[in-house]
């Protein structure tokens, strides 16, 4: 079974959200429980095995972290606490990221009547993080057959060997995704139609319903 | 030459704002050994390593409000992965229209304008946190000790931020994106007269 993109979009959006409303503990629960119970109902158990594991790790490293304040502990007790409040968000993020098309992700937020050119900048700023160590290693590749090395002695060639094949690429690549946008009419003025059935079903309503009342019992409850 | 942004330079600012983030991320990761005085300077650390970006994004666009998009795309990241923070979008946006007045008329915006403009940006960012914490610190300090800072951690950020070192920071700031314009300038100079 699968879920509306809507739905990870909303959790997304609600969560920090609540987070500016804190105050109750139960409140990073509520979104983690909804995050885990979004990924059983589409059948992503081995993805939620994995997030668990995360979470469980950086649990261990915030009390380690805690209990041992003087060996740097505090230091990185800052990131550990947030990527815990973060991994809902990724729990989220990951089904946006690797089970919808850029074309079903902008079919789902149609509805939503935001400005188009916002819309797709920020699809395929979404889309692009995860890729890029995919275009990394492309590069690292590239450099390893021209035996050109990345090396600490020379800083700044190795961050110019890192960086600027990264920016060129990314203007190869706006020209190759706005002519592909182009030519499936992403600036026809129209209201835009799908092959997708992006429509909101029962369990996404629900979904909703459920994030909405915890946003609103947790902004009361604290 | 259009004016106004176009699909193709939405799609460039979003790809370049992917970099952006990418590079901020393990900025700020790499920097964590600096504690909390590292999280306070933490854009200008990212401003340093990706002042390359400012003058790609002005050389292959240079038009009125890239900035400002490319701020609102960070912010709306940092907001789907719960870092959103009412303050911090309100100075970094106000930075990015300054620096869009300053420096987004053309593709052929002097160097040192650029710097200034990145700095404005990133002091922009900074402000989210210095603003707050001598302005209203007591709220600024439960909202984050609400949020899961330790109040030692969070006392000690707020001391960076407030008064003479708050001051100071800025200036650090300020100074890192500059240097980090000049230093993109030096690692794209020959590939940019190359393509020209």
């Amino acid at each position: 079974m699968r879920v509306n993109p809507l739905v990870a979009f909303l959790f997304n959006m609600i969560l920090p959200i609540g987070l500016m409303f804190p105050g109750n503990h139960y409140q990073h629960y509520f979104f983690l429980s909804v995050a885990s119970i979004i990924l059983l109902i589409t059948s992503k158990l081995v993805r939620l095995m994995k997030f668990a594991a995360a979470y469980g790790i950086f649990f261990g490293l915030s009390i380690l972290a805690d209990y041992y304040p003087n060996y740097g502990g505090q230091f990185f007790l800052i990131f550990i606490v947030y990527s815990m409040q973060f991994i809902p968000c990724l729990m989220m993020a990951s089904l946006l990221i690797k089970d919808y098309s850029a074309g079903e992700i902008i079919s789902s937020l149609e509805p939503l009547r935001l400005p188009k050119s916002f819309v797709v900048s920020l699809t395929i700023l979404l889309r692009y993080i995860p890729t890029f160590r995919r275009e990394f290693s492309y590069i690292k590749e590239a450099m390893r057959l021209r035996n050109v090395p990345y090396t600490i002695r020379r800083p700044v060639k190795s961050f110019e060997f890192f960086l600027v094949p990264q920016l060129f690429r990314c203007a190869i690549l706006a020209e190759e995704i706005t002519s592909a946008g182009l030519v499936k009419g992403i600036t026809n003025p129209v209201r835009r139609s799908s092959y997708y059935d992006m429509r909101m079903g029962a369990v996404d309503y629900i979904l909703c319903l459920i994030l909405i009342l915890g946003l609103v019992v947790f902004i009361w409850w604290r | 030459m259009s004016k106004n942004l176009k699909m193709k330079d939405m799609v460039h600012i979003a790809l370049l704002t992917a970099i952006y983030i990418i590079i901020y991320m393990i900025s700020m990761t790499g920097f964590s050994f600096l504690g909390q005085f590292g999280h306070t300077i933490s854009p200008g650390i990212a401003a340093f390593f990706t002042g390359a970006i400012i003058i790609f994004m002005n050389r292959k666009i240079g038009k009125m409000w890239e900035f400002t998009l490319f701020t609102l795309l960070v912010m709306g990241v940092f907001a789907m992965v719960g870092g959103g923070y009412i303050p911090w979008v309100i100075t970094s946006v106000t930075g990015a229209v300054i620096a869009d007045i300053l420096a987004s008329r053309s593709r052929e915006t002097s160097i040192f304008l650029l710097a200034i403009s990145w700095g404005i940006i990133h002091v922009g960012q900074a402000f989210g946190s210095i603003v707050p914490a001598n302005f209203f610190v007591e709220s600024f300090r439960t909202h984050w000790i609400e949020r899961g800072m330790n109040p030692k951690d969070m006392d000690l950020q707020i001391s960076y931020a407030r008064g003479v070192v708050g001051l100071m920071s800025t200036v650090g700031i300020f100074i890192l994106a500059f240097v980090g314009v000049y230093l993109g300038y030096l690692i794209l100079r020959k590939h940019l007269e190359r393509q020209a």
